[in-house]
């Protein structure tokens, strides 16, 4: 509104000749900016509203209530579901801010049908039948809020169904709407449709590694899968590298990791290393820099973990990986990437920190350091970038 | 247009398998046989769910002996002694003048058939599954109602005996 009446204003000075027409353009892609940023907002509450109410509905018929009879709960049920129905029908005609957060409500409602007849009834079957029908059910909101949150709660469910043992054809069949109904190209929304994507390769993973016994087929199998997040261009490059470093993180922990003749035998090693070579043979087509094929490629350093001091090189691969965004930061003047080299590096320090005896002393100078080498990094940074401003 | 015909099938579609779920357990229970199993419940958790008992049949072995059976799928054969209701039997084909229900074996062990577990858990309001865990625990008995129609069953109730 008020951006309307300025720019009023500056249409009649423009007229006037008082502003140039680029001096209007500015300031109205200004005020559209400052718009677009406070209807994001606005449907964040919304949606999180909304996902706060329903998990509460649920958590309150979860208590299951015994003075209540099927009777009541059949209507409460189907109530439910059609209240769901109706405000997602009404966000859909009339208020398409409020689509996201009517369609968790409604994919949350049904949840709750399904839990609600499974305590009336005492349903005894496996919960893959629970999942099975909650994403079943949820299928048609994912089509008309064409993705963003209501896809990665359906991956959610989708994934629970996998992991109680749910048929995998049936998972692969039922993961399509997520990347059929994904249609999120920048922002929040496309992140949370890259988690869902992601969820979903995860649980495909998930269940081929239980075809193995040995840990180290499975992190080979999770460090080549997460290469292949970063390779395979379903625009997840940035997850695969979040991917990576995390599991980059659990693998500086000392553990006795020592070769057993197993793996020569086991499957899931082999076909992982199979799909792990067609990843690189990708990233070789595509010319990809030698830097990232070298840092987001953590099946390259394997090999330490047949040995029991594989560890270390984690902990420098690690630190490799900080020390780059910090490199990167520098290079550039980002100054989001020299805070997340500097929080990845950190992170591991003060873990070390925790995993040995080390004294206190110690422990207090070198975070007093990494403290002060953070800040003044970052005073440093602004004032680059404020200078490249100026220039 | 394509839409609304969407949204109308989505609309008969989530409330269509609300409903038939609903009736269909309703005839169980309607028309279904009473049968008592004894069993020995313990007290976990569900978060959308709630409180549960989790059931264990007091037998979980078949009589007679059985071939290639691990892992599928047929139907349990009950046997009535008195009061008590127990699972003996397992059959490929549907059984003719018998009582059945829907079911699986499990494996076979040392020339043994087990069976799994057809009736896992019974919801109850939080708290009194905790309670009715304890009593047991005390030593009290504790059986479960099941109706059962046509092979398909609904677990009705779980009793405590002093």
């Amino acid at each position: 509104m008020r951006g309307k009446i300025i720019l009023k204003e500056l249409e009649r000075l423009r007229g006037l000749g008082v502003i140039t027409d680029e001096v209007y353009k500015g300031i109205e892609n200004f005020y559209a900016d400052e718009g677009d940023n406070r209807k994001g907002f606005f449907n964040f509450f919304i949606t999180t509203g909304c996902l706060l109410i329903g998990l509460g509905i649920i958590l309150l018929f979860a208590y299951n209530w015994s003075k209540i009879g099927r009777g009541v709960k059949t209507g409460i049920l189907i109530s439910s579901i059609i209240t769901g129905q109706i405000i997602f029908y009404f966000s859909l005609e009339k208020k398409r801010e409020f689509v996201s957060g009517t369609g968790v409500f409604l994919i949350l409602m049904v949840g709750l049908s399904i839990a609600m007849i499974s305590q009336m009834y005492n349903i005894s079957g496996e919960d893959q039948g629970f999942y099975l029908a909650w994403a079943t059910l949820s299928i048609p909101v994912l089509y008309f809020t064409k993705g963003g949150i209501n896809t990665l709660i359906y991956g959610f469910v989708l994934y629970m169904y996998q992991s109680s043992d749910g048929y995998i054809l049936i998972y692969m069949l039922l993961g399509l709407p997520i990347f059929l109904f994904s249609r999120k190209k920048e922002g929040i929304g496309a992140l949370v449709e890259a988690s869902s994507k992601v969820l979903f390769l995860i649980g495909l993973m998930a269940w081929y590694g239980q075809f193995s016994h040995n840990s180290k087929a499975g992190l080979l199998l999770y460090s080549a899968l997460f290469a292949g997040v970063y390779t395979f261009p379903l625009g997840l490059k940035k997850i695969g590298e979040q991917l990576t470093i995390i599991m980059a993180y659990f693998l500086t922990f000392k553990k006795d990791y020592i070769f057993s003749s197993e793996l020569v035998y086991d499957k899931v090693f082999w076909v992982s290393a199979l799909f792990y070579i067609i990843v690189l043979v990708l990233l070789f087509l595509r010319k990809e820099d030698f830097k990232n094929i070298i840092l987001w490629n953590m099946p390259l350093i394997i090999l330490p973990l047949f040995f029991s001091w594989g560890f270390i090189v984690y902990n420098i691969y690690f630190l490799i990986i900080g020390g780059n965004f910090i490199y990167e930061g520098f290079k550039r003047g980002d100054v989001r990437s020299f805070n997340n080299g500097s929080l990845i590096v950190g992170g591991l320090i003060a873990t070390r920190f925790f995993d040995y005896k080390i004294s206190t002393l110690t422990r207090g100078l070198v975070f007093i350091l990494l403290g002060g080498a953070l800040i003044a990094g970052n005073l440093y940074m602004s004032r680059k970038r404020g200078g490249s401003v100026e220039k | 247009m394509r839409n609304k015909i969407i949204f109308a099938v989505m609309v008969f579609f989530q409330l269509g398998v609300f409903l038939l779920m609903v009736v269909n357990k309703e005839i169980i229970i309607k028309k279904g046989n009473t049968h008592k199993f004894r069993v020995a419940p313990r007290d976990p958790y569900d978060y959308m769910r709630g409180n549960y008992l989790s059931i264990n049949l007091d037998h979980r072995e078949l009589a007679g002996d059985y071939e290639n059976v691990e892992n599928k799928n047929g139907y349990l054969i009950l046997k009535k002694d008195g009061e008590w209701s127990k699972i003996t039997e397992f059959s490929n084909g549907k059984p003719e003048n018998m009582e059945y229900i829907k079911g699986k074996i499990r494996n076979t062990y040392n020339n043994k058939t087990y069976f799994e577990n057809p009736f896992k858990r019974f919801y109850m309001e939080e708290g009194k599954a905790k309670e009715t865990e304890k009593k047991i625990a005390e030593g009290d008995r504790s059986y479960i109602v099941v109706k059962i129609y046509k092979g398909r069953y609904v677990l009705e109730s779980i009793e405590i005996e002093k």
